[in-house]
């Protein structure tokens, strides 16, 4: 069962996505809630340290894999800014690449 | 229906395979498709997922595979994956977009059982899909069993209808008749029926049952057994023409009224006395062929209604016309199916009816002259073949009959595929030779290659044993220096070849190679004859054996 604390945390978005495909299983939503924000975190300083090498093709893989876990798990707006980073890795423009990830960071800090 | 349902509503049964390096997805799609009911196996590498599938082959209904994977891509693994199921459908859960343009979803659907299935699926989504596809593999599958299993049925009402048949041809000392039975699908609703009676007689019954496929054909198979009961009755053969229409009526309205009706041409060949008596209800009239001309003999239009049509139908002995035959004229019997020949499906170019008369005419006659008149039909079909006219929309039937003079040093007969067939067959072959004061050691040759052929065409030359009262036709003569012995056969298909065998040792293995079981026999061959030619008309094998009369032979003649 999903605990009363972790569903107040569940960001709102992800909470209505998971709840419109498994319904009233809170454990499955918990458990896959949980996998979420332990992947997505441990992506976004995998992807830190990819940019701040400059490498782009790994950026790029990086930035593809968070935005296929962020739909998987209903949170569009890191799904957003995962596909922004790709652009702009693409470019290879650093820069504003960092600033994309910093709001993403920013998204996930209250996960 | 409720085998439909079930393969339809497929949940319980269906064991999914997915394949994806992320954790998460993994977790989310297994999830989804555990809710649905499904049995899922998720695993995070190609190497994983190709050990699950080698496992057990059979056991996946369908895969989801990321795109975008760690050494290998999704597409990589969809070519193992065919290596080992051609049809097992491959969903590609990407999260790659359609719009980016990395034609991704091109490549997907170059593969006609791979799907596009966005990361963001929704469970409603993933699950309709997936019941889709693999319902309709199931469909697919189930259908495509069910027709194996009917074409194993037609194969062995084939057989069984082939079986009822008279042999193809049969040789005797005053007549000959040859025939060639084809049915447009695997059953048919042709019959023929061939009884020799009294000196040199001969009553031929041709028929073709309305309509094709498996109510035409068990009707054949009922009217067959009606005339094979019908000619052992005492003085049957006998009969007129006309009486035979009437029994074979009265049959058909007792039995198959409301089945089916029959064209059928009736005929009573005196080959001593040389005429013919027939009559035709409602099928295309005797051809009578003399000396390459087609010959019309019923101006008048004579002949009545189909069997079995019409209730009240009674056949006349007017309906009955008698034809006198010159010793050299070719009768020939044909179902309108020989009509129905086309070049296209649509049937728009039909075989004309005097090209193929023309051609049937030059052939028959040609036959006649040289002694082939076993080849006659199936070099027929072969040019029919050669001209484009490859559909069949009906069955064929073509029975040909003539009175049988016995050409100037040529030996012909025809005898049943037995081993005590053969060997008599031998026998009298051996007896001609002696007569025409052919050399001991020749005739022996001649023999020992006739007995090693036949045999192998009776060992090896037929998949279906029921297929064995086949007869085999041979020719034989001596043109200058050697003997050529020329058998035909309706076995197996051999590949069409001729080879010396003196003239090259690679040759003649290439030729043995390509021969079918010859076991043994490819060494006495090899030793006997000069040259062998192997060709194949339609369903006729022929075999042409050069046999030499050596000077050591012709010394031991003269000696």
């Amino acid at each position: 069962m999903i605990s009363r604390e972790r569903e107040k945390k569940m960001k709102e978005c992800c909470r209505k996505y998971l709840a419109e495909q498994f319904g009233d299983d809170e454990e499955i939503m918990g458990e896959i809630y949980g996998e979420y924000v332990q992947s997505v975190k441990e992506k976004i300083a995998e992807l830190k340290e990819a940019l701040g090498a400059a490498d782009w093709q790994r950026s790029d893989r990086i930035a593809h894999t968070i935005k296929g876990n962020a739909l998987a798990a209903g949170d569009e707006e890191v799904a957003r800014l995962a596909i922004e980073i790709r652009k702009t890795a693409a470019l290879g423009d650093g820069e504003r690449s960092l600033s994309l990830l910093a709001e993403m960071e920013k998204q996930c800090e209250s996960l | 229906m409720a085998v439909l349902n079930k393969m339809t509503d497929n949940r319980h049964d269906t064991k999914i395979l997915v394949v994806d390096d992320e954790k998460l997805i993994r977790m989310v799609i297994s999830a989804k498709l555990k809710k649905a009911g499904y049995t899922c196996i998720a695993v995070a590498d190609v190497e994983s997922a190709m050990a699950a599938l080698k496992k057990d082959p059979k056991a996946f209904s369908a895969v989801i595979t990321d795109i975008v994977m760690g050494n290998i891509d999704g597409f990589a693994f969809r070519d193992i994956v065919r290596g080992i199921d051609a049809s097992l459908p491959v969903f590609f859960l990407t999260a790659l977009d359609p719009e980016e343009g990395s034609g991704f979803l091109k490549k997907i659907l170059n593969d006609p059982i791979s799907y596009y299935l966005p990361k963001s699926v929704s469970n409603d989504v993933l699950i309709r899909r997936i019941r889709q596809i693999v319902a309709s593999r199931r469909v697919g599958m189930f259908i495509e069993q069910k027709l194996e299993d009917d074409k194993k049925s037609m194969q062995l009402a084939a057989n069984i209808q082939s079986s009822m048949l008279p042999v193809r041809s049969v040789m005797t000392p005053r007549g000959f008749y040859t025939s060639w039975w084809r049915p447009a699908e695997m059953v048919s609703g042709d019959l023929y029926e061939a009884v020799p009676f009294g000196a040199g007689c001969y009553l031929y019954v041709l028929g073709d049952i309305q309509g094709h496929g498996t109510s035409a054909a068990l009707a054949m198979t009922a009217v067959q057994s009606f005339l094979k009961t019908l000619m052992r009755k005492e003085g049957a053969p006998y009969m007129s023409p006309a009486e035979i229409a009437n029994m074979l009526h009265r049959f058909f309205r007792k039995n198959l009224a409301d089945v089916s009706y029959m064209t059928a041409l009736i005929c009573i060949h005196r080959a001593v006395a040389g005429n013919v008596s027939w009559i035709s209800c409602g099928a295309p009239d005797l051809m009578v062929i003399d000396n390459g001309v087609h010959i019309k003999i019923n101006p008048e239009g004579r002949g009545g209604m189909p069997i079995g049509l019409m209730p009240d139908t009674v056949y006349e002995e007017d309906d009955v016309v008698t034809t006198d035959l010159s010793n050299t004229a070719v009768c020939v019997a044909c179902t309108d199916g020989l009509y129905d020949l086309s070049r296209d499906q649509a049937g728009m170019e039909r075989l004309p009816v005097d090209v193929s008369e023309k051609m049937l005419a030059e052939l028959a006659d040609d036959a006649r002259r040289k002694g082939m008149m076993p080849a006659f039909f199936a070099k027929f079909m072969t040019f029919c073949d050669e001209m484009g006219y490859k559909v069949f929309h009906d069955d064929v039937t073509l029975l040909t009959f003539c009175k049988r003079l016995p050409l100037d040093g040529v030996y012909e007969d025809t005898f049943l595929l037995t081993p005590a067939e053969i060997d008599s067959a031998s026998q009298k072959m051996g007896e001609w030779c002696a007569s025409q004061e052919w050399p001991e050691t020749v005739t022996g040759f001649v023999q020992l290659v006739l007995e090693e052929k036949a045999m192998n065409v009776y060992d090896h030359g037929f998949d279906d044993k029921s297929r064995l009262h086949e007869v085999v036709s041979i020719r034989l003569a001596r043109a200058e220096d050697r003997a050529c012995l020329t058998v035909w056969d309706n076995g197996m298909p051999q590949p069409s070849l001729k080879v010396a065998t003196g003239d090259s040792e690679t040759a003649f293995e290439i030729a043995n190679s390509k021969m079918s079981n010859h076991g043994r026999g490819r060494l006495m061959m090899r030793e006997l004859c000069t040259m062998i030619e192997h060709n194949r008309y339609g369903t006729l094998n022929e075999a042409v054996y050069h046999i030499p009369f050596r000077k050591e032979a012709d010394g031991e003649q003269n000696a």
